[in-house]
C-alpha cells in the first residue's frame, strides 16, 4: 500500500462530511490539516520521532470517521468514574449529556463540550484552539485539527481553585464499522488557578476502533494543573495522542499517566516553558502484556532560565509485549539555570518482552543541571528469594515487588481518590499475572 | 598527472601557538587525476598491483556507492561535499623504490616525525614500539619487523598483506564491515590507498605495542585508511593510532574504516589519539573525520577494547562499535571528545550483545567550549539469545562557555528480560569553587581548567597505554586554550 492508499480514505471522507463538522470559522483550518496530513502521510519507522512505532496494523485496519452518534446506555466505563468527580461522557466521539454528571460550577469556570463552545465561537478559543498543538510535522495532529467534533473546553478564571477533579470520559463502544474518534481537549488555566483534570480512555471489550486524541492546555502565571490520564483501551483498540502544554511564569503543570489498554498506543506530551520559574513533571507507567505496543514519547523545551522539568517512567512487561521511552529535553542557549532529569526503568517479566528506551538530551546552555538515566532488566531475584523465604508465595512476592517499581508514579499523586484510582488499577492488572 | 607545486614550508609563529603541528612538508606527491570514477578505482588498484578479486570488490562497492546518499542525521553541519573535486590517491613520489632503512627514507619526511616528537629510530628503541609510518597513503618505513616476525605477528600495510598474505586479507576484509554498510565505508572500499593489516597467530602474544602514525599531508587529498586487525585464538594485541595533521585552509575528508576480529579467547586493545587539524578559531578549514570502527568478538571468551581521545577534527562522525559474538565475550569503550571554536563531534559507539554473558561497559566523556557541539550517540541492543548479558554506560559532557552545546542520545534496545542495562548521564559545567580553590592555590585559570578536566577525564586516560596517556593530557590543556577567562 503506497502512502497515497493509506492517506486517501481520511481525505475522501473529509470532503463528504467536512459540512457537517462544527464551526464554519474552522473551515479553512480543518481544511489546511487534511491537505497537511495528506502531504505527509502516515509516520513511519523512518521518521526518527517514530523509530520505534510501527503504525502499519492501523493504516492497514481502514477506519470510519465516526458520525453524531445517539446514547447508547452501555456503561462498561462506569467502574472507571473517580469518586467525588465531575464526569463529563463522551461515547464515540459524542457527548453524553445524560450520562455526564456535573456538580455545581463555581463562578469563573466554565466547562463546554468542544462542539459547543465552537459553535458559540467561545473567546477563550481564540489563538488556542489548534494554535498551542501546531499540526506541522505532526500528521496525526493534523488529521485530528481536520476532524475534531467533541471534547472539553476547561476554563478557570483567575485565582480559581477548583475542588473537586474533573474528568472526561472518552468512550467508544462495541460496533461492526471500525470507528475513528478523535477527540480535542483545550484546558486553559488563569493566573493562580488550581485544578485536577483527568482524562479517561476505554471502550468495550474486544472492540477495534482508533481514538487519536490532541488535548492542548495553557497554564497560567502561578497556576497549577494535575493532569491524569488513564488510559485503558480495548485490548484490540488503537491509540494514539499528543498533549501539548504552554507553560507561564511560576506555572506548575504534573501529567501522571497510566497506560494499560490498546493494541498500539503512542502517548506524546510535549512541555515549553514561556516564563521563569515554571515546573513540570511528567510521570508514566505502562503495564503490558500479550503482543501490546506502548509508546511513550516526551519532548520539552526548556527556552527561558530557571526552570525544572522531572521524568519519571516507568514500564512492565509480561508476554510479547513492546514498550517504547523516546524522552527529549531541549536546553536553548538562554535557558540558563535549567534542572532537568528524566529516568526510565523498564522490567522484563518474559523472554519475550521487549524494551526500546531513548532517552534523549540536547543542551546548549552552559549553567545547567542535567540527567537522566535508563535501566532493563528482570526482577531482582535476590529480593524475590527474600520474600519467599519469609513465607511470602512467588506470585505475591513478584507482584509486591511490581507494586513498588510502579509506585513511583503513584507517588507523584498526593493522597485521596485519585491516587486510590491509580493504585487500583495497577493492583487490578497484578491480579491477572502469570 | 603534475603535481601542484608545492609551497614552501608555512611555519610561521602565530600559526604554531595556534595547532602546534602545524606545518607542511615539501614532498612531491604522485597524484591520481582530481574526480572519482571506475577509471580512478583502476588505477588505485593498478598502482598497487592488486590482485582481480580486489578489483572486483572495489567496483562493486564503488558501484554500490553510487546508490548511496550522504547520512544527514548527526548533529553535524558542514558544507556539502563536492565528491569529483578531489584527489582519491598521492604516494609519496619515491613509491617504486621503497627505502630499505631508515638512512634511505627521504630526509624531509624525517624531519617531519622529528617536529612530531617521534624519531623513528629512537622512539623505536626507547619505546619497544615498531612505527609503521603512514606518509599520506603509502607506508614508507616499517621497524622491528624482525622481531614480530620471530612471533610470527603480521604487521605491515595493508598493501603490502595483499601480495604477501592474500590468504588472510580475503578471508577478513570487509566481513566486519562490508562494503555496503553506510556512505563513507563504501567510499573508502572503493578507494582505500593504503593502511594497516595485523594478524596474531594462535596463542601469541604480541610482544609490543604496535603504533601507526598517520598524517595527511597533500592538499585536497582525501584520506582513506584501511585497518584490519585479526586476532588469531588466544592471542593479544595492543594497537596505538595517532594522528596529527598539518594547517591546512581547505576542508579535508577523511574517511577511514577500521575492522577488529577477535576469534575464541582472544584480545584486541585500540586505543586512538585524534588530533587532526580543527580549523581556526572562526571554523574556517580543519578535517572532516567520517570514520567507520567496528570489532567482532567472534569467539567465545574474546575482548575488544576501544579507547579514544578524541581532539582534533572540523568534523567528527565516529562510533567505534563491538559486536558481541561469542559467549562471555567483553566489548568496552573509553572516550573523552573535546570541542573547542566551531569543532563538532558526533560520536559514541555501539554494542551488540548477541551471545550468553556478554559484558559491555561504556565510559564517554564529552567536553564543550567555545562554539563546540559535542553529542554522543550511542547503542545498547540485547538480542534474544543474548541471556545474562550486562551493560553498564556512563556519559558525562562538561559545558565551558555559554555558546556550546553537549547532546546525549542514547538507544537501548532489550529483547532479553535475564539482561542489565543501566545508562546514567550527567551534564554540567566546571564550578566556580573548583576553579577558585586552584586559582586560590597559585594556578592560572587555564592550569586550573586543565587540571579539572583531566580529572573528569581521568577514568578514560587511564586506560590509555603510557605513551599516549602522557601526550593525551597534555593535549587536552592545548586542545582548551582560550576557552577560559
Amino acid at each position: 500500500m503506497s502512502r497515497n492508499d493509506k492517506t486517501a480514505p481520511y481525505v475522501e471522507s473529509f470532503e463528504e462530511i467536512s459540512k457537517t463538522l462544527p464551526g464554519a470559522w474552522l473551515a479553512d483550518t480543518r481544511s489546511n490539516a487534511i491537505r497537511q496530513f495528506e502531504a505527509e502521510g502516515f509516520p513511519t519507522p523512518r521518521t526518527e520521532a517514530w523509530k520505534y512505532t510501527n503504525l502499519n496494523r492501523l493504516t492497514r485496519a481502514g477506519f470510519n470517521i465516526a458520525g453524531i452518534s445517539g446514547v447508547s446506555g452501555a456503561s462498561e466505563w462506569s467502574e472507571l468514574v473517580i469518586d467525588g468527580a465531575d464526569t463529563i461522557v463522551i461515547v464515540n466521539g459524542s457527548y453524553d449529556a445524560s450520562a455526564s454528571k456535573k456538580g455545581a460550577v463555581p463562578i469563573g469556570v466554565s466547562i463546554a463540550p468542544l462542539s459547543e463552545a465552537i459553535e458559540r465561537k467561545e473567546p477563550s478559543l481564540e489563538g488556542r484552539l489548534t494554535k498551542i498543538a501546531p499540526t506541522h510535522g505532526a500528521p496525526l495532529v493534523a488529521l485530528n485539527t481536520a476532524f475534531m467534533r467533541e471534547g472539553v473546553v476547561l476554563k478557570l478564571g483567575d485565582d480559581i481553585k477548583l475542588e473537586q477533579p474533573i474528568q472526561v470520559i472518552h468512550f467508544v463502544e462495541a460496533s461492526d464499522t471500525r470507528l475513528s474518534v478523535h477527540p480535542r481537549t483545550l484546558l486553559v488555566a488563569g493566573e493562580n488557578s488550581s485544578a485536577t483534570f483527568i482524562e479517561t480512555f476505554v471502550g468495550s471489550a474486544g472492540s477495534v476502533y482508533w481514538t487519536n486524541a490532541v488535548t492542548e492546555i495553557e497554564v497560567g502565571c502561578g497556576a497549577s494543573i494535575l493532569h491524569v490520564k488513564r488510559q485503558a483501551e480495548s485490548l484490540e483498540g488503537f491509540h494514539t495522542a499528543l498533549t501539548q502544554a504552554k507553560l507561564d511564569r511560576n506555572a506548575r503543570y504534573h501529567s501522571v499517566s497510566l497506560t494499560t489498554g490498546a493494541s498500539i498506543s503512542r502517548n506524546e506530551v510535549r512541555v515549553s516553558f514561556n516564563g521563569e520559574g515554571a515546573e513540570a513533571l511528567m510521570a508514566g507507567g505502562t503495564l503490558l502484556r500479550g503482543r501490546q505496543h506502548a509508546d511513550n514519547t516526551t519532548q520539552i523545551e526548556h527556552t527561558v532560565p530557571h526552570t525544572s522539568s522531572n521524568q519519571i517512567f516507568r514500564n512492565v512487561l509480561d508476554g510479547a509485549a513492546h514498550s517504547v521511552f523516546q524522552g527529549g529535553v531541549m536546553v536553548r542557549q538562554d535557558a540558563q539555570k535549567t534542572d532537568s532529569s528524566q529516568s526510565n526503568h523498564n522490567i522484563l517479566l518474559s523472554s519475550g518482552a521487549q524494551a526500546d528506551t531513548k532517552p534523549e538530551l540536547q543542551i546548549f546552555a552552559d549553567d545547567v543541571k542535567c540527567a537522566h538515566g535508563a535501566t532493563v532488566g528482570d526482577l531482582d531475584e535476590t529480593a524475590l528469594f527474600y520474600l519467599q523465604s519469609r513465607g511470602i508465595p512467588a506470585r505475591r512476592a513478584k507482584a509486591l515487588l511490581i507494586e513498588a517499581f510502579i509506585a513511583e508514579i503513584s507517588d507523584a499523586l498526593s493522597t485521596g481518590a485519585v491516587r486510590d484510582h491509580v493504585v487500583d488499577a495497577v493492583s487490578a492488572w497484578m491480579e491477572d499475572l502469570g | 598527472m603534475t603535481p601542484p607545486a608545492e609551497t614552501a614550508p608555512i611555519f610561521e609563529e602565530a600559526a604554531k601557538r595556534e595547532y602546534e603541528y602545524g606545518f607542511i612538508t615539501d614532498i612531491d606527491s604522485e597524484f591520481a587525476p582530481k574526480g572519482l570514477n571506475e577509471d580512478i578505482v583502476r588505477f588505485i588498484s593498478g598502482k598497487k598491483g592488486e590482485p582481480e578479486w580486489l578489483l572486483e570488490w572495489r567496483l562493486t562497492a564503488y558501484r554500490h556507492w553510487l546508490t548511496m546518499q550522504e547520512p544527514k542525521w548527526a548533529f553535524v553541519n558542514y558544507p556539502n561535499i563536492d565528491f569529483q573535486d578531489a584527489y582519491y590517491y598521492a604516494a609519496p613520489k619515491n613509491d617504486e623504490n621503497k627505502p630499505q632503512s631508515l638512512d634511505e627514507v627521504d630526509p624531509k619526511l624525517l624531519e617531519t616525525y622529528e617536529k612530531l616528537g617521534i624519531p623513528l629510530a629512537e622512539q623505536a628503541v626507547l619505546a619497544g614500539v615498531a612505527v609503521d609510518a603512514v606518509f599520506d597513503s603509502v607506508s614508507v618505513a616499517t621497524t622491528f619487523k624482525e622481531k614480530l616476525t620471530d612471533a610470527g605477528v603480521v604487521f605491515c600495510p595493508i598493501s603490502e598483506a595483499v601480495q604477501t598474505h592474500p590468504e588472510l586479507v580475503k578471508k577478513y576484509l570487509g566481513t566486519v564491515i562490508p562494503y555496503t554498510d553506510n556512505f563513507y565505508a563504501s567510499l573508502n572500499s572503493a578507494v582505500f590507498s593504503d593502511g594497516t593489516f595485523v594478524y596474531v597467530p594462535k596463542g601469541v602474544r604480541c610482544p609490543m605495542e604496535l603504533s601507526t602514525y598517520f598524517r595527511i599531508n597533500a592538499a585536497n587529498t582525501g584520506q582513506f585508511e584501511r585497518t584490519l586487525i585479526v586476532a588469531d585464538e588466544g592471542s593479544y594485541v595492543s594497537y596505538l593510532e595517532g594522528c596529527t595533521a598539518p594547517m591546512r585552509d581547505e576542508n579535508q575528508l577523511h574517511a577511514a574504516v577500521v575492522e577488529l576480529i577477535a576469534l575464541g579467547d582472544a584480545e584486541i586493545k585500540y586505543s586512538t589519539v585524534q588530533n587532526w587539524y580543527p580549523g581556526d578559531e572562526e571554523g574556517k578549514g580543519g578535517i572532516y573525520n567520517f570514520v567507520t570502527k567496528r570489532g567482532v568478538c567472534r569467539g567465545n571468551n574474546s575482548k575488544i577494547s576501544w579507547t579514544q581521545v578524541e581532539t582534533g577534527s572540523a568534523v567528527t562522525w565516529k562510533y567505534p562499535s563491538c559486536v558481541l559474538e561469542g559467549d562471555n565475550s567483553v566489548g568496552e569503550f573509553y572516550s573523552v571528545a573535546i570541542t573547542n571554536n566551531y569543532q563538532q563531534a558526533d560520536t559514541g559507539t555501539k554494542m551488540i550483545h548477541v551471545g550468553k554473558n556478554t559484558k559491555s561497559t561504556i565510559i564517554s566523556k564529552g567536553i564543550s567550549a567555545g562554539k563546540g557541539q559535542n553529542t554522543y550517540r550511542g547503542l545498547v541492543k540485547a538480542l534474544a539469545g543474548a541471556d545474562q548479558a550486562r551493560n553498564f554506560t556512563q556519559c558525562d559532557s562538561l559545558l565551558i562557555g555559554n555558546e556550546c552545546g553537549a547532546h546525549t542520545v542514547p538507544y537501548i534496545e532489550v529483547s532479553n528480560p535475564a539482561t542489565q542495562v543501566e545508562h546514567e548521564a550527567t551534564t554540567s559545567k566546571i564550578s566556580e569553587d573548583q576553579l577558585f580553590y586552584c586559582q586560590q592555590r597559585g594556578l592560572n585559570a587555564e592550569e586550573a581548567v586543565s587540571l579539572i578536566v583531566n580529572g573528569f577525564c581521568k577514568e578514560v586516560l587511564k586506560e590509555l597505554p603510557m605513551e599516549f596517556a602522557v601526550e593525551a593530557q597534555k593535549l587536552l590543556g592545548v586542545t582548551l586554550e582560550g576557552s577560559v577567562g
